[in-house]
This record gives C-alpha cells, sequence and structure tokens, in this order.
C-alpha cells in the first residue's frame, strides 16, 4: 500500500473545499481509501482555509492492514507529498506539512488581509515568500492562475480548474487525469467550460515543470 | 457541487461507495434506520446534518423535518414524535445540549418508544464555539449511553446502531462526534435505506410519561435497571467497540479521533504488537470488557481528546476490580484543544521509550521563525456584509460623542465586529446571553452605556425572555438586532423570520418588530444599514435616550441574495452586461475612511501619478454600494456596460 497526501491551502472564498472534494471523489472511482477534512463553518471568508486529502493506493490483492492504513483526516507533519497553496503568502502558513521530497504549487495571487489593508503589517514579496518556503522544499513551482484567466477568460472564473490541471501536471496526484474529467463532468456547474479550463491548466503545468523549480 | 452527493443521501444501491461528509454520513445512518421525525437547530460542527435531511426529505414520503426555534424545541419535538412510536433524530452542537438538558433528563426517565438519537457535534480547538466542554459527561450525568465514531464509515453505521440500542434499552442514545470527525470526507458504503413509517400513535402510559413524585423515582429506577441490564449484556458484546490483539505489555484504551492518530502515530514509531481497546461505546463500559482487556496488561495507556473521561470511568473499574497496574492518561496527552498524529506520536514516544522521527520542538522553531514575514490573517465579514455597515453606523455615530460604551456581542457573524477595524465586541458568552449580562451590568455601570448586538435567529432562538425581563426590570440597554433574514454563520438556513420553511417553501413567518413591541419596548426603530446617513441619524438618536430601546438593523445577507440571483447573474454576464464600480483617482483623497474606518475586503489600494488611492477588487466587490454613501470625496462612481455603449451611471454625492 502507498500513501499519498495532498495538502491545499488558500483563503476562505477560494476553493479550497471543491478541489479536495474533486481529489476525494477521483480517488473513489479509482478504489483508493481516501480522507481527508475541510476548513468549515465559523465565516472562513477572508480566513485562512485548508483541505487535506489522503489517498491509499493498494497493490491488486493486496490484504488491508489497519495498522498500516490511513485513518486521521489529518495529514501528519512532514508527510505531504504534494503541497497547494491558492494564495502567495498563506504558502508559509501550513509549510510544516510538506514532506522533505514533496512538490508544492504556488498560485502568485494575494489576497491582503485587513492588517495589510490597513497599514499595520506589510505583504511580503514574492522572494521572501519563496526564500522561507526552500527552507522546507526546494521543489516549487510557482504558477499564476489569476492571471492566466483573466487573460483567457476575462476574469477569475478558471482559476480552480487551471490550478486543479497545474497540480495533476506534477503527476503526484495518483488519479489518472480521465478520472479527474469524469468527475468534473458529473460535479461543476459548467462541466465543459470546467473541463476545457482544467486541460489548459495541464498544459500550463507542462511548461511550468518543465522550466524546473523557482 | 453539493447536489450530487447530497442524492447519495437516498440512494437505494445497497453496498455502493461514495464519498460523504462525516456530516452526511450520520444523516445516511438515520435515514438507514427508517427515522421519520428529525429535528435541528443549525450549530457548526453538527449543521450539515440537518441541512442534508432538509435536502431529501421531500423525497421521502412519511419522513418529517423541522429547522426548530432552538435546541431544547428540537429535543421536545423528537420526543413527541418519538413517543409517537416514531424513530427520532435531534441534532445539534454541543454548547446546544447545554439549552437541551431540561427535557434530556427527564426523558432519561421515561425513555423512548421510537429510538431516539441525539447527535452532538463537539469542537476541541473550538474554532467555532465559546467553549470546549466535553458532552460525554452529559451521558455519565443523566444516564445516557454516548457512542463515538472513528471514521465517516462508522458514523454512518453507529447511528444506525444506536437507534437500535435506544429501543432495546428504552432511553435515547447520545451519538457524540467531534468536529474533526463531523468534517472529515471520506469513503462510505452504503446500507439498505429504510421508508419512514407512515404514521405513528400516542399509546398511553400515565406512569412512563408523567413524571411527578413517587413515579419519578419508579422510572429513574426503571432507567437505572435498564443500565445495568446494557453494561451487563450488551456492553461486553458490542460491535461498537472492537480489540486490535497484540503482545505488548502496555496496552491502549482510545475512543474516536484518537483512535485514528494512535494507530497512525504508532506506525510510524514502528510499533505495531500494541493491543488495542478501541471504544465505539464510550459511556457506560463494561467492567468485565476492561478488565479482560487489562488483565494481562503492565500498564494502560488512555489517549482521549477533551476531559480525562474514559480515564476516569476505567479507574474507576479498576478500583472496584482490583487492578493495580498504571493507568496513564492526561499526564501523558492535553486536555485542552484538539490532539491530532503529531502529539499522539510525542505521548507514545514517552510512553514506549522511543525516539519519535520529527523533533517537534525544533520544527516549530523553524516554522515559526520562516512565517514570521507572514501577516495575520483573521476572519472577517464578507464584502457587502450588512453587519459591516451596521457597525460602521454605530461607530460614527459615537465618535466625538465623549460616551463610554460597553459592546456585548454574541453569536453568528456579526461577532467578528470584534476584530479590527470596529472592535466592539467586549464580550461573548453563549446564545443570547449578550443582551441580559449588559442589562445586569447596566443597573451598575451608570457612567457607561451599554450596547447590545444580537442576530435575528439568536434573538428568536433564546433572546425573547431576556429582552421581556429587561423591559420589566427597568434596565438601561440599547439592543441592536442585527438582521440579515437567515441563520447564516451555520450555512443560511431559514429562521421563523425569514418567510420560508425547511424546504424553501413558503411558510408563517413572524414580523420582528411586532415581537419586540409587544415584550413592551416602546423605542423602536427600524434601520436599513445600507443606507449609511439614516442609520448614523437613528443610532444617535437611540444613544441619547435611557431606559430599554431596540434598533433592528435590516438588510439581506448578501451572499444569499445573490445565491437567489445568481442565474441571473450570469446571464447577465453572458450578453456581456456588466456594472463596475470604481474609484476615480483624480477624485479619491485618500482619507482611508473606505479601508481603515469601514473595512471593506474588497477595497485595496493602489497608486496613481506617485500618489496612494483606493481601488475596488472587482473580484470581490458585491455592489452593495456603501462605500459610495461613505466616501469623503464622492470619488466612486458606477459604470454599466452594455453591449456596444457604456454608461457613467452616478456618482457619489
Amino acid at each position: 500500500m502507498r500513501k499519498v497526501n495532498v495538502y491545499i491551502c488558500g483563503v476562505g472564498g477560494q476553493g479550497t473545499m471543491t478541489l479536495g472534494l474533486l481529489l476525494k471523489q477521483a480517488g473513489v472511482l479509482e478504489n483508493m481509501v481516501v480522507t481527508g477534512t475541510e476548513s468549515r463553518g465559523a465565516s472562513q471568508r477572508e480566513g485562512a482555509v485548508d483541505s487535506h486529502v489522503r489517498f491509499a493506493v493498494f497493490e491488486p490483492d493486496e490484504e488491508f492492514d489497519e495498522r498500516k492504513s490511513i485513518h486521521s483526516p489529518l495529514i501528519p507533519t512532514r508527510q505531504a507529498d504534494l503541497y497547494l497553496s491558492m494564495e502567495l503568502a498563506e504558502t508559509l502558513r501550513n509549510i510544516k506539512y510538506v514532506s522533505e521530497d514533496g512538490t508544492i504549487v504556488m498560485n502568485r495571487y494575494e489576497i491582503w488581509p485587513p492588517t495589510v489593508r490597513t497599514g499595520e503589517a506589510q505583504y511580503p514579496t514574492i522572494e521572501q515568500v519563496l526564500e522561507n518556503v526552500k527552507k522546507f522544499n526546494k521543489n516549487v513551482y510557482v504558477v499564476n492562475a489569476n492571471k492566466l484567466s483573466e487573460e483567457k477568460y476575462g476574469d477569475y472564473s478558471g482559476v480552480n480548474m487551471i490550478f486543479l490541471g497545474v497540480a495533476m501536471a506534477t503527476g503526484k496526484i495518483p488519479v489518472k487525469i480521465k478520472t479527474i474529467e469524469k468527475i468534473i463532468r458529473e460535479q461543476m456547474w459548467k462541466p465543459e467550460k470546467s473541463i476545457e479550463q482544467f486541460r489548459f491548466g495541464l498544459e500550463e503545468g507542462k511548461k511550468i515543470l518543465a522550466a524546473g523549480p523557482a | 457541487m453539493e447536489v450530487p452527493r447530497i442524492k447519495e443521501l437516498i440512494s437505494r444501491e445497497k453496498g455502493k461507495k461514495v464519498v460523504m461528509l462525516g456530516n452526511e454520513a450520520m444523516a445516511r445512518g438515520a435515514l438507514e434506520a427508517g427515522i421519520g421525525f428529525a429535528s435541528t437547530y443549525p450549530g457548526t460542527p453538527a449543521s450539515e446534518v440537518g441541512d442534508s435531511i432538509a435536502e431529501i426529505a421531500q423525497d421521502l414520503p412519511g419522513l418529517t423535518f423541522q429547522y426548530s426555534t432552538n435546541e431544547y424545541v428540537a429535543l421536545e419535538n423528537a420526543i413527541g414524535a418519538s413517543w409517537a412510536g416514531v424513530r427520532s433524530l435531534c441534532t445539534m452542537k454541543m454548547v446546544g445540549m447545554n439549552v437541551a438538558a431540561d427535557p434530556l433528563f427527564t426523558l432519561a426517565y421515561s425513555g423512548v418508544v421510537g429510538g431516539l438519537v441525539v447527535i452532538n457535534g463537539g469542537d476541541p480547538s473550538a474554532s467555532s464555539s465559546t467553549n470546549e466542554q466535553d458532552n460525554r459527561y452529559y451521558g455519565l450525568h443523566a444516564r445516557i449511553p454516548v457512542v463515538e465514531p472513528s471514521s465517516t464509515q462508522e458514523s454512518k453505521d453507529f447511528v444506525v446502531e444506536s437507534f437500535n440500542i435506544s429501543e432495546k434499552y428504552d432511553v435515547p442514545v447520545i451519538v457524540n462526534s467531534t468536529a474533526r470527525a463531523c468534517h472529515a470526507v471520506g469513503v462510505v458504503e452504503l446500507g439498505e435505506l429504510k421508508d419512514p413509517p407512515k404514521e405513528g400513535y400516542f399509546k398511553k402510559n400515565w406512569a412512563k410519561y408523567y413524571n411527578a413524585q413517587v413515579l419519578t423515582v419508579m422510572n429513574h429506577q426503571k432507567l437505572i435497571g435498564n443500565q445495568n441490564k446494557m453494561i451487563q449484556e450488551y456492553a461486553p458484546v458490542t460491535k461498537l467497540n472492537k480489540i486490535l490483539p497484540g503482545d505488548s505489555k502496555t496496552g491502549i484504551i482510545t475512543s474516536g479521533m484518537s483512535y485514528d492518530y494512535t494507530l497512525e502515530a504508532l506506525n510510524s514509531l514502528g510499533i505495531h504488537d500494541v493491543p488495542i481497546l478501541k471504544l465505539g461505546l464510550v459511556y457506560p463500559l463494561s467492567p468485565k470488557q476492561i478488565t479482560d482487556f487489562a488483565s494481562n496488561l503492565d500498564q494502560v495507556v488512555i489517549m482521549e481528546e477533551l476531559d480525562p473521561f474514559l480515564e476516569g470511568e476505567v479507574k474507576k473499574i479498576a478500583y472496584d476490580q482490583g487492578l493495580e497496574i498504571p493507568i496513564r492518561g492526561k499526564e501523558l496527552f492535553p486536555s485542552a484543544g484538539e490532539l491530532n498524529t503529531d502529539i499522539a506520536m510525542q505521548a507514545y514516544a514517552k510512553a514506549f521509550d522511543k525516539v519519535p522521527p520529527i523533533n517537534m520542538d525544533e520544527l516549530n522553531l523553524k516554522v515559526f521563525g520562516a512565517a514570521v514575514i507572514l501577516p495575520m490573517r483573521t476572519p472577517a465579514m464578507c464584502p457587502g456584509c450588512p453587519h459591516r455597515a451596521t457597525y460602521y453606523a454605530i461607530k460614527k455615530a459615537v465618535e466625538g460623542k465623549g460616551y463610554d460604551v460597553v459592546w456585548s456581542n454574541d453569536i453568528g457573524c456579526y461577532a467578528m465586529g470584534a476584530l479590527p477595524p470596529f472592535q466592539m465586541g467586549d464580550l461573548m458568552t453563549c446564545m443570547s446571553a449578550g443582551e441580559s449580562i449588559a442589562s445586569g451590568m447596566s443597573y451598575k455601570t451608570k457612567k457607561q452605556k451599554t450596547v447590545a448586538f444580537i442576530g435575528d435567529s439568536t434573538f428568536l432562538h433564546t433572546g425573547i425572555p431576556g429582552l421581556l425581563n429587561a423591559v420589566w426590570n427597568d434596565a438601561d440597554l440599547l439592543l441592536v438586532i442585527m438582521d440579515n433574514r437567515w441563520t447564516a454563520m451555520t450555512g443560511h438556513q431559514p429562521t421563523p423570520a425569514t418567510g420560508i420553511n425547511w424546504s424553501g417553501k413558503k411558510a408563517k413567518s413572524v414580523n420582528l418588530r411586532d415581537i419586540v413591541t409587544s415584550l413592551g419596548v416602546d423605542y423602536v426603530r427600524m434601520a436599513d444599514p445600507f443606507n449609511v446617513k439614516n442609520t448614523i441619524a437613528i443610532f444617535e438618536e437611540a444613544l441619547k435616550k435611557t431606559g430599554v430601546r431596540v434598533v433592528i438593523s435590516q438588510q439581506e445577507c448578501l451572499l444569499e441574495t445573490r445565491r437567489r440571483n445568481r442565474a441571473a447573474i450570469e446571464e447577465r454576464k453572458e450578453k456581456g452586461v456588466r456594472q463596475y464600480i470604481d474609484v476615480n483617482e483624480d477624485a479619491c483623497i485618500f482619507c482611508e475612511e473606505c479601508i481603515k474606518e469601514f473595512g471593506c475586503p474588497a477595497m485595496t489600494v493602489t497608486e496613481f501619478e506617485g500618489e496612494k488611492v483606493s481601488h475596488i477588487d472587482m473580484s470581490r466587490c458585491v455592489e452593495c454600494m456603501v462605500c459610495k454613501h461613505l466616501c469623503k470625496g464622492c470619488a466612486i462612481s458606477v459604470t454599466k456596460v452594455y453591449p456596444g455603449k457604456t454608461i457613467l451611471e452616478e456618482k457619489s454625492k
């Protein structure tokens, strides 16, 4: 049995919960044991939110060993194989989850918290964020899904699916691309548009991966 | 996103594996148990249990659902349905149990007819609550069985079994699920869906239902007898508990999420031979099962969240049975806050004399060092939130008057008024406590003004008696009812004032003003917080007066308005019709009123010709237009774009 942990963070309202759910459902379609959790309640808008996705991938005919499987919906410290951040500074908040040989995908999009807007706090530069993230893991890839979406669709409606595409391009998510597309088709409000955005993200992701870590 | 998943709730495909939220799994369990009635007052982390039943109740003839006005009303309704012979579910967050406690204790004496299960969402780490209370003690206190799931599959299965126990031992059952289990998303294999009964019938039995004097004592005796029977015949063999055997001389007793953390922590530490007693029935325990498990052990370690509940129960049994081995619990694990695999790993490393694979102290220091540049991020009221506009208005009404104001706050989205830029929350206790604490204070704080905030749903939950009391006992209180028409924070459930019921159908609605007036409040004012100037004037006047005054600040939660109009908004967009709210950079004097005083999250700062100016992030703006009304430089304009033409509609005045 192989365990794969995907951690997704961002700011309330960005869609971390939706991304987490899509991945979990895709895992179930491929007969994996899946668990995880989402930030809910207490008006999470504008707050720091996350979604934990955990896959237990079995060999054919492998027997289930309760003592060795995944159980907790929370990813333990230093065990996230893929660390996805939908907001620039948020990448740092729970960086302890990323494993030493994991991959980080960071969305270069800033949502300023109230303290930054009022001038009490400073928003870090991308250089500062990268420098600190690299203390934990140097395998960092940067995408600007918001910019990509705005350029292609005129607004931010494609951000989630583009980001999901880039995440899939890392090859760290243990489900097939066509399974993700099947789930998108079943679950999303505008399935065809979402699939197109996802494929666009996948292509962009391949370019980013090919260029090497930031 | 939600809808297809909700449909799985009433799937008849037995054996199908679906992804479910813990709360949805518990709802499915109740449906597989064949409930005919369900009631709830919404509260995080348990809200989605009721919400998901509300989504499908219309599709299951015979199933009655209600959002009740509060938790004791919810439980009393469920009792009525149970006594009419129908299986009934009642769900609430853990503090709701304090409200429902009054009927609960006597319900235990009378018992049930149709099984009655109360689901409690607990909140270790208090991420959405004002305390971390451990509701397993309600089981001990009221002699009610308590069941605790560890996975989404168990969340479903244990609810089904709880209905069976309830009927077999004539007692309500508490399913205690913590926030982590409620919000866990996992795979659930569906069982058979059972159709709700067509109807019920109340079979009279005075001795069972009429708790007075000797009958009460007899019912108490019956309850004790049933509990003893359960301890003897059910608790030792229940499938809710399980043992993972092992040869180690140290054994672990655990339950709920702690079982999950235990397995993963032991695996990481390379410990595979520890016997584990995993309790699904956490109250009452079987002395026989505990003794059999511990008889060959040198030491027992108990991992549980919050209070040493199991530790206390196991130690009682150990004393009675003469077990003289160390029983270690809260000596190793903290009582406050939520546990996790990391905490489990550190504690078990200590108990088993191992070196943990991660030095957490070192790592935490490294994380702290790296995150120093990270700005603090608190949740905030959404862009377009009417509460922000209300807080802004009262803040302006107080400004420069020299008032010393005590801001008494309450439970709901508006509790965020305590955060910058308003900082109008000096105290917050429990549902509707704010108004009565402020009233009590007002007799003794003549030099201070007491202002209490309460939401529409919180007011209708338990706020009416407090306001009536304030009037009757002549308090000096300004009560601001923050009426956004919904129980917004828990997921937009309707209130008795919304005008619809659980299914979205039109229902009778109460008028808040009429209620307040009927309680004897002479000074009642209605305010529209989006009308900034009027609302400021209303608060200015209300603050000058004495006695009990009520301002009802009414404006619908914009999230709900927009959700309702989503199709129309999308259609407008498709047609190329757009509306932009802009800051006219020449006119902006960068007084920062919209940023620092009003604090709208859609307001950002940009540069124009080398000068700082306000800027509206249209990806977040929901067009409430409040900024237009408060702009000192009249710099905010609305532009409407139609295919082929652009119209600059108006500027702020």
